[in-house]
């Protein structure tokens, strides 16, 4: 079943003169995750927070569940949207306890009881309800938090930097935790991170943002590999740039004829990104390369080597590939790597 | 006025500040509450001008024949004496106890803080019956010394002394909580530059503490400049008196209206001036979060004298009234003074403080959340409404709402509702101050957490932020309470005839000078207010531990 839980269109909101969100488009299907990426600033808890209604926003349309939330003559208040939060600071009521925080939501009934364990049990709180939030790890409020927010079976869940409290040990765990239980619930769900390897592990969907608007919304391998814009080149993963013209049979460069990913008109110049792993390096003694810098990985290296234009790409070796500072290399592209080719004239 | 408690706002823990992206427009179910209760504090001030301005030119004749600049002159030389006066006890009183090796330290700390319990009409009783011509003093001394005559004690000397001594502890304790939060890496960083300890005290520590004693400084200017039970007593004509004098002696009541104004305006002057003076540098430590504390100071050679100066301060401003007031309940009780009297007076203080509570409580609700939840322009300036009963002083709302009672709201004068709605007015900065602190303690997440489970606003409030807010309830009604309990000028006017409280039963003997009858009613009401002292100082953190 592939009908859409949430859809933005031209979503606007500013305060006072300056615009938080421009313009922003979405759409989600029904039980996928998205993740909202970008840098601090970008808009993204913004308009995690006018689609669950905390803020009104000042034009285009909100859907939840195919019914208008906000809209022209529409503003539906948070309560009336079936939406989940959670938010980064977790906001447990601290007058209450776990059992009493995950049944708030649940309206009295028969149901209430039996949907409170289902939830728990879900999440793993099972043998803490009776336990007020300040009795709780990190962890466990958190979990808390979720299992609030799925009590209800909202619509759409929505996640605010959900992992940003908790110890970097902890997070992965919590992480896989979090997407395992949200996967089993089937809940539609949108969450917002500045961590781009959050995003990448959690979304089947990541949107980056920039600016109040969204720049690219594709699978995380999608995103990666052919980012639709230079900010989300540089923004997810490491990325280098050098200048480009497009020819018939590829792209030219300064280390040589490059195959291009995508379609370029001839003639048109731009930039092509490089990632480190695109770039090989070899030492010779004409090499016309000079390695600046070298950054230990662990599993491997990262060369940074500066090309005679000046300008630096980086290249990932395995560890055993040791080169001093100052060395000659040959720098050439990996095979089977075509580079994606930015146009400058179609650049804002 | 509402400076008795007030300095619980001024200790009160700093709490976060809550993002506040757009202000969404309040339910009504917090507005027009709030709305009315802004039009409710303008009632009286609105009526002072209206009245004045109304008389015309004869309010500025009957102003000028009353030698109102003298009585400006003596009021404003009472507040910056007295002033200056607590500062010069307060700030050296807060530093040894807080930061110094002082001997029995934290005994000096709860002690120094004790003379907020007693009222200034009871303090100046205390004064006169101690020193007046044939008072205890001369009778002690008269015996072996053959003193037969002490300084007149009437006037400016004994109003001076008495408020001195009683208003300190507002500056001590915001001085003490200024101190306690200075950031230690600063001293260490002069020290660290080649600065000596004096030094580093002048240019480091002295500068940060500025805005804690311009805070207590203010709130004792403004309790000065309303205190009627001590320069009553004590026969210094400040405004108070004055006006009370004009509104017992004379027909005309325009002109008790015209002097009340002009107090007023006096009250809002000091107000502006703290204001300007604070400027806009801010001296908070910089960063949260638990810091280390600062060291404590070697007083060496200076730790007898530093110990003689608290000795005298406790013994002056709280074991003499203690002794003095003890001395005439024995002389009462075996004299036959009748104790039933008191238990009356008791029991209607309970009542009406209790009305004065919950009433204040309730009307100060809505401006909290408004004014914490709602930011714009609208809860702004309902915010400062709301602080009107700072400036306020008691008498002049009392004289208010006695001409406008008995001029268009007959069927509330001589009424307890009249004398409660006088307590809101002029307590409600207390409640509110309490109330927004505890409001601030609640992160707006939580509110809109319960907004995403399917509440409507009202009821997230009713099962969500109220309950959150309860301990903070609590407290701003308890301080309203207690404040009540010892306020005077007010009560005396607007009660009903025949409603006796502790304070005006303690006024009316004091005043009569039957100081055995006054003396039961005064201990107790100070043995209430220590309650409310408890409080405040179990908020202090360098006292909690």
């Amino acid at each position: 079943m592939s009908e859409i839980a949430v859809r933005c269109l031209g979503l606007r909101k500013d305060y006072g003169a300056v615009r938080a969100v421009s313009g922003l488009d979405l759409s989600l299907e029904r039980g996928h995750l998205l993740a909202l990426l970008g840098p601090s600033g970008c808009g993204k808890t913004t308009a995690l927070r006018l689609i669950a209604g905390f803020e009104r926003p000042d034009g285009g349309t909100i859907e939840i569940g195919g019914r208008i939330v906000a809209g022209p003559g529409v503003a539906l208040p948070p309560e009336k949207r079936r939406v989940g939060m959670v938010f980064q600071d977790y906001a447990l009521f601290p007058h209450l306890t776990v059992a009493q925080n995950v049944a708030f939501g649940l309206s009295r009934g028969r149901e209430r009881k039996a949907r409170l364990e289902e939830v728990c049990s879900l999440v793993g709180l099972r043998g803490l309800e009776s336990r007020y939030p300040h009795e709780l790890s990190g962890g466990e409020q958190q979990r808390v938090a979720l299992a609030r927010a799925l009590a209800p079976k909202p619509e759409v869940l929505l996640l605010d930097e959900p992992f940003s409290n908790l110890d970097a040990s902890l997070r992965a765990q919590v992480r896989a935790d979090v997407r395992l239980i949200l996967r089993d619930a089937g809940t539609t769900t949108v969450f917002v991170t500045h961590d781009q390897d959050e995003a990448l592990f959690m979304g089947d969907q990541v949107a980056v943002m920039n600016d109040g608007r969204v720049e690219q919304v594709a699978a995380p391998e999608e995103l990666f590999h052919s980012p639709g814009s230079r900010f989300v080149a540089e923004f997810i993963g490491v990325a280098d740039f050098l200048p480009a013209t497009a020819q018939e049979d590829g792209l030219l460069t300064e280390i040589g004829l490059v195959p291009s990913a995508n379609e370029s008109r001839p003639g048109s110049r731009g930039e092509v990104m490089v990632r480190p792993d695109d770039i090989d390096i070899a030492p010779a003694a004409d090499g016309r390369g000079r390695i600046v810098a070298c950054t230990f990985l662990g599993t491997h290296l990262v060369y940074e080597v500066a090309l005679p234009s000046g300008r630096r790409v980086r290249s990932m070796q395995p560890h055993t590939a040791a080169y001093a500072e100052g060395a000659a290399v040959e720098v050439r592209l990996v095979l089977g790597h075509p580079l994606i080719f930015f146009p400058k004239d179609t650049e804002e | 006025m509402a400076v008795e408690l007030g300095a619980i706002g001024a200790v009160a823990p700093a709490s976060f500040r809550e993002r506040t992206l757009s202000a969404p427009w309040p339910p009504l179910f917090v507005l027009a509450p709030a709305v009315l209760v802004g039009a409710a504090m303008l009632l009286p001030l609105g009526y002072l001008i209206w009245r004045t301005l109304g008389a015309g030119p004869e309010a500025w004749d009957l102003l000028a024949r009353s030698h109102v600049f003298g009585t400006l002159f003596r009021t404003t030389v009472l507040a910056a004496t007295v002033t200056g006066a607590t500062i010069a006890i307060g700030v050296p009183l807060a530093w040894l106890t807080i930061r110094t090796d002082l001997p029995l330290r934290r005994l000096w700390a709860v002690l120094t803080v004790l003379p907020l319990v007693i009222p200034s009409y009871v303090g100046g009783m205390v004064v006169v019956a101690a020193l007046r011509p044939k008072g205890l003093l001369q009778e002690i001394l008269s015996g072996p010394f053959g003193v037969d005559r002490l300084p007149e004690i009437y006037g400016f000397p004994g109003a001076f002394l008495t408020l001195a001594l009683l208003t300190y502890p507002y500056v001590l304790l915001s001085t003490r909580a200024a101190l306690w939060n200075v950031d230690p890496a600063l001293e260490e960083a002069s020290r660290g530059l080649g600065r000596g300890a004096w030094t580093t005290f002048r240019r480091v520590t002295l500068p940060q503490l500025r805005p804690a004693i311009a805070a207590g400084a203010l709130l004792v200017a403004l309790y000065t400049l309303s205190d009627f039970g001590a320069v009553s007593l004590l026969r210094f004509d400040s405004f108070t008196r004055v006006i009370f004098l004009q509104y017992e002696s004379a027909f005309n009541r325009t002109l008790a209206a015209a002097s009340s104004l002009v107090l007023v305006a006096l009250a809002l002057g000091i107000l502006l001036v703290e204001a300007r003076a604070r400027g806009r540098a801010r001296y908070y430590r910089s960063g949260a979060g638990a810091a280390r504390r600062p060291g404590v100071v070697r007083l060496g050679r200076w730790r007898w004298p530093a110990l003689a100066f608290v000795v005298a301060v406790v013994a002056l401003a709280l074991a003499a009234p203690i002794s003095v007031l003890g001395y005439w309940l024995v002389r009462g009780v075996q004299a036959g003074e009748p104790l039933r009297l008191v238990g009356e007076g008791a029991l209607n203080s309970l009542y009406v403080s209790s009305l004065a509570a919950v009433a204040t409580v309730l009307a100060a609700l809505p401006v909290a959340i408004l004014t914490v939840r709602y930011p714009s322009w609208v809860s702004s300036l309902l915010e400062r409404v709301s602080y009107i009963g700072f400036a306020l002083p008691g008498i002049a709302v009392a004289l208010a709402l006695v001409f406008f009672g008995a001029r268009y709201a007959t069927p509330v004068y001589q009424t307890l509702g009249l004398l409660v709605f006088a307590y809101v007015v002029l307590f409600l900065p207390v409640a509110v101050g309490a109330l927004r602190a505890s409001l601030q303690q609640v992160h707006p997440h939580v509110e809109e957490a319960a907004r995403s489970l399917g509440r409507s606003p009202l009821r997230v409030f009713l099962t969500v932020t109220l309950p959150l807010m309860r301990w903070g309830i609590l407290a701003s009604a308890a301080g309203v309470f207690l404040i009540t309990m010892k306020e005077l000028p007010v009560t005396l006017i607007l009660s009903p005839i025949g409603f006796k409280t502790l304070a005006t039963s303690t006024w009316s003997a004091a005043s009569a000078a039957f100081f055995a009858q006054a003396a039961a009613p005064a201990l107790l009401l100070m043995l209430v207010s220590s309650v409310a002292v408890g409080l405040l100082m179990f908020r202090e953190p360098q006292l909690r531990r």
